[in-house]
């Protein structure tokens, strides 16, 4: 086994990838050996964009319910005598879950560091050992469908999703992960299968741990790994074959408007970024970081322009953020807030990104974000937050990328770039926006 | 746990825990005081000041001046704990120098904070007029937001059911007619009577010397008024005790409250044991709680129970459709009687307990977990636990779970906050 090294020396980092026998790549970054938190991620490239994909076992194009790979996730926590995963997890003293992404699902277990063959084993096995009966799809519809009335109830969820269908003709980011409640009525046990089929080889999983280590001992885990993946005797697949769409540049619709329990208008501006796969991993990954860079230059509370909004009454200071959303082959970015008037607030927005992006987007303040980044970054390694550790890590692997990259990108990143990605993206004739309104 | 505790001379304790494994340095400055009608006021003086300083006049220079230190966080917070209401400033700056190649983040972050809470611009009297408006709105919007946010309305239901009107579960922002109240010129004579009267701590953590931590605080807090005392969570008042509540709003979910009071235990290893059990009720994903309504019967995506031992109650809670509303209340108050009662299993305890620990022991390393520790065992009169803080619970065993059994009184308390559909 041909294990290669990764490493960022601006923090200090290492990674360390190996290709199992079973097809299966395994990542390895080793943390702060003092600290005793071992976490371990099996992750799956099978997400809500990929609502429509191929068959590997009939060989033709499915297309699934919105929130399938969500259903999937919950049907997949059952061990091969269909006991509940997480009782095990349980019952071991491991904190097992997982999540369900646009473009990946991962399951994942965080323990001290001991037992690590063990739950590992027991990790591998449950992901990779389907246990899809009728009673268990009904069961899991009673508890999806309890998830996905609390999310309903939430404004930042609802007028996301919206946001979403208002920004994609064809590219199913459109499409709600945990779907809806009346979409996983109509999820069926054969379509469950079928996606199981396709995405939950070994071929299309990813290994990743987190393990409080010291570079010298990097090998032997991914011996265990290696071990335990033999001891599961997988036939040999072809990874699958994704489906992705030629997302036109223009937004599906230029507004959504809703009514929720808010105490005055909530929106969502957004704009579409780099779409499709068309660039290497390199490029993209560059592509991905000057977004960020832009949305939180343009947008930034420090700015002038910013403070021009905030005395001109047209953004709250409190309620005004930048977001950006990306991934295997999409990419939105945009700012949120609340205002009495929502037309007030995406003609402010507007003007605040023409003018910046026309030349008086400040060269000083992009320096000054370009080193907050850096320190987002190792602020995550700190561990304080290690939720925050395991999905910046998972969210760049599955994406394709490798994190020991992100730093030296980053750092290689110009104001020029950001310019240029501004021009570019930041259109604004070209913007979807999702209203929230308050209820009657 | 080892931390170092002072008193700079302006009167503020100063708390610092020190460990190599940190790259940043967080910082809790906090204000105390009685949990009130004067929340409004208190937050509102606390959003104020973050409207500009002497040094740096607008809210756009002190956010720049934060962001140049590397993206140091610096935000204004308000919160309540017990009786108390707390109100101040979080920092979180990189100090580490290797990778900031050795600036002074830490002391020019200080000097900001400093600038803030010492030097608001204050003219004639008052806070500038735009910035008070607009803050005022702000914080009338932000009460008009958590009235509507479901968790919020059923938490503070499920409360006032307990306690009524009492102080314990005032609003920490105030209501809506408190901040209405509210004008400039008396917010900048609070704000005076504050800065001398209000007791006040520090609480950092870090990988810096302490007393380099306390040489920066001392310098850069020259001239902040002395203030006296140490500030305490008093005893939670007599509870109303109303038995059943239910109301109907427009969500799409109905959210269940059940609860029973609680004795709270003087002794620290029966507080352990009384957290252990209520862990054994409802902690994690294999507790009684969750088996009963998610595993076995699909009820909810989650159902836990929380201890508060400061209004000295143990509750459960779970989002769930209207039609297992119901059988909801039954499983949550049978499982609350049972463990009342003392009818825990051996195997369920042992399980709870190892889940417990070994969760503790993959957070022992954050210093957020160990800094709100110390702050609720200080605030709380609780300081025997602090010394017992890596090892807490592994001295509980079932017997002593059994025991404190007998300090939950099976008296039980329901809310429902009704779901109602989307308008």
């Amino acid at each position: 086994m041909k294990l290669e090294q990764f490493v960022d020396k601006a923090l200090g980092n290492e990674l360390y990838k190996a290709q199992l026998s079973s097809g299966m790549e395994a990542t390895l970054i080793p943390l702060n050996p003092a600290v005793n938190r071992t976490m371990v991620h099996l992750y799956t490239r099978f997400g809500s964009i990929d609502a429509k994909f191929l068959d590997s076992n009939l060989g033709k194009e499915v297309e699934v319910e919105d929130g399938t790979a969500h259903f999937l996730e919950h049907c997949a926590f059952y061990d091969p005598e269909g006991n509940d995963a997480l009782q095990w997890f349980g019952k071991k003293g491991v904190s097992g879950n997982a999540w369900t992404s646009f473009d990946h699902t991962c399951y994942h277990f965080s323990s001290i560091n001991e037992n690590l063959k063990r739950n590992l084993d027991f990790l591998i096995s449950f992901v990779t050992t389907p246990f899809l009966t009728d009673k268990v799809v009904e069961k899991e519809k009673g508890v999806i469908d309890q998830e996905i009335a609390m999310y309903e109830d939430m404004p930042g969820q609802v007028i996301l999703v919206n946001l979403q269908k208002a920004l994609m003709k064809k590219h199913a980011f459109a499409r709600s992960i945990a779907g809806d409640r009346n979409s996983i009525r109509r999820i069926t046990k054969e379509y469950l299968i079928s996606a199981y089929n396709t995405f939950y080889h070994p071929s299309n999983l990813k290994l990743v741990m987190l393990i409080p280590s010291e570079s010298k001992d990097a090998m032997k885990y991914f011996e265990l790994a290696e071990e335990i993946n033999n001891g599961k005797n997988f036939s040999p697949q072809k990874a699958p074959e994704f489906v992705y769409v030629d997302e036109p540049l223009e937004v599906n619709q230029k507004k959504i408007v809703a009514r929720h329990k808010v105490p005055e208008p909530l929106v969502f501006m957004g704009f579409k970024g780099s779409m499709g796969m068309d660039k290497n991993a390199d490029e993209r990954l560059r592509e991905n970081i000057v977004s960020d860079l832009l949305v939180k230059t343009v947008f930034s509370p420090s700015s002038k322009a910013f403070y021009e909004l905030v005395l001109k009454k047209v953004i709250r200071p409190n309620s005004f953020e930048g977001f950006s959303y990306s991934g295997r082959g999409f990419g939105i970015f945009g700012v949120n807030g609340s205002i009495d008037d929502e037309d007030k607030f995406v003609n402010g927005v507007n003007e605040m990104v023409k003018k910046q992006v026309n030349g008086e987007m400040s060269k000083d303040l992009f320096d000054i974000v370009k080193k907050a980044s850096i320190n987002e970054m190792a602020k995550v390694f700190e561990l304080e937050s290690p939720r925050s550790l395991q999905s910046a890590m998972i969210h760049i692997l599955a994406s394709g990328f490798n994190p020991m990259n992100y730093m030296s990108t980053l750092l290689d990143v110009t104001y020029e770039d950001v310019l240029e990605a501004g021009k570019k993206y930041l259109d604004t004739d070209n913007y979807a926006v999702s209203v929230l309104l308050p209820e009657e | 746990m080892d931390f170092t505790k002072d008193i700079l001379g302006n009167g503020t304790r100063l708390y610092v825990y020190q460990s190599d494994l940190y790259t940043h340095t967080s910082v809790d400055f906090n204000f105390y005081s009685q949990r009130d009608e004067s929340n409004a006021a208190k937050t509102l003086v606390n959003m104020v000041m973050m409207g500009g300083s002497k040094n740096f006049p607008t809210n756009q220079e002190l956010s720049l001046a934060a962001e140049k230190e590397f993206g140091a966080i610096l935000m204004n917070k308000s919160t309540v704990i017990g009786d108390l209401h707390t109100f101040g400033f979080y920092l979180d700056i990189l100090t580490k120098e290797s990778l900031i190649s050795g600036q002074k983040t830490l002391e020019n972050t200080i000097s900001l904070l400093a600038d803030i809470i010492q030097n608001p611009l204050i003219n004639d009297g008052k806070f500038n007029e735009n910035d008070f408006e607009r803050k005022k709105e702000e914080l009338l919007l932000g009460i008009k937001k958590e009235k509507l946010d479901k968790g919020t309305k059923a938490a503070l239901g499920f409360l006032k059911l307990v306690f009524g009107d009492a102080k314990c579960v005032y609003p920490k922002n105030g209501t809506e007619e408190d901040v209405e109240k509210l004008e400039n010129f008396e917010l900048v004579k609070l704000y005076h009577n504050w800065m001398s009267s209000l007791p006040r701590a520090i609480y950092v953590g870090t990988h810096l010397n302490s007393k380099y931590i306390k040489e920066v605080f001392e310098k850069s807090f020259d001239t902040l008024p002395k203030c006296k005392g140490e500030a305490h969570i008093e005893k939670t008042p007599k509870k109303n005790l109303s038995t059943f509540f239910e109301e109907q709003d427009s969500f799409d979910q109905t959210v269940v409250y059940a609860g029973v009071p609680v004795k709270v235990p003087k002794k620290k290893e029966d507080r352990e044991a009384l957290n252990l059990l209520n862990f054994y009720l409802g902690g994690y994903t294999n507790a009684r709680l969750f088996t009963e309504i998610r595993t076995k019967r699909d009820m909810a995506y989650g159902a836990y129970s929380h201890l508060d031992l400061h209004k000295s109650l143990m509750f459960g809670t779970a989002g769930v459709d209207i039609e297992n509303k119901d059988k909801t209340v039954d499983i949550m108050l049978n499982e609350i009687g049972k463990v009342a009662s003392g009818k825990i299993t051996k195997s369920g305890f042992k399980e709870a307990k190892n889940y417990l620990l070994n969760l503790r022991l993959m957070s022992l390393h954050t210093k957020g977990k160990r800094l709100d520790f110390i702050e609720e065992s200080l605030l709380s009169g609780w300081k025997d636990q602090i010394k017992d803080f890596e090892t807490a619970y592994t001295n509980v065993n079932y017997e002593d779970v059994v025991r404190v059994a007998s300090l939950i009184k099976n008296e039980p308390i329901v809310y429902c906050l009704l779901q109602g559909g989307r308008k």
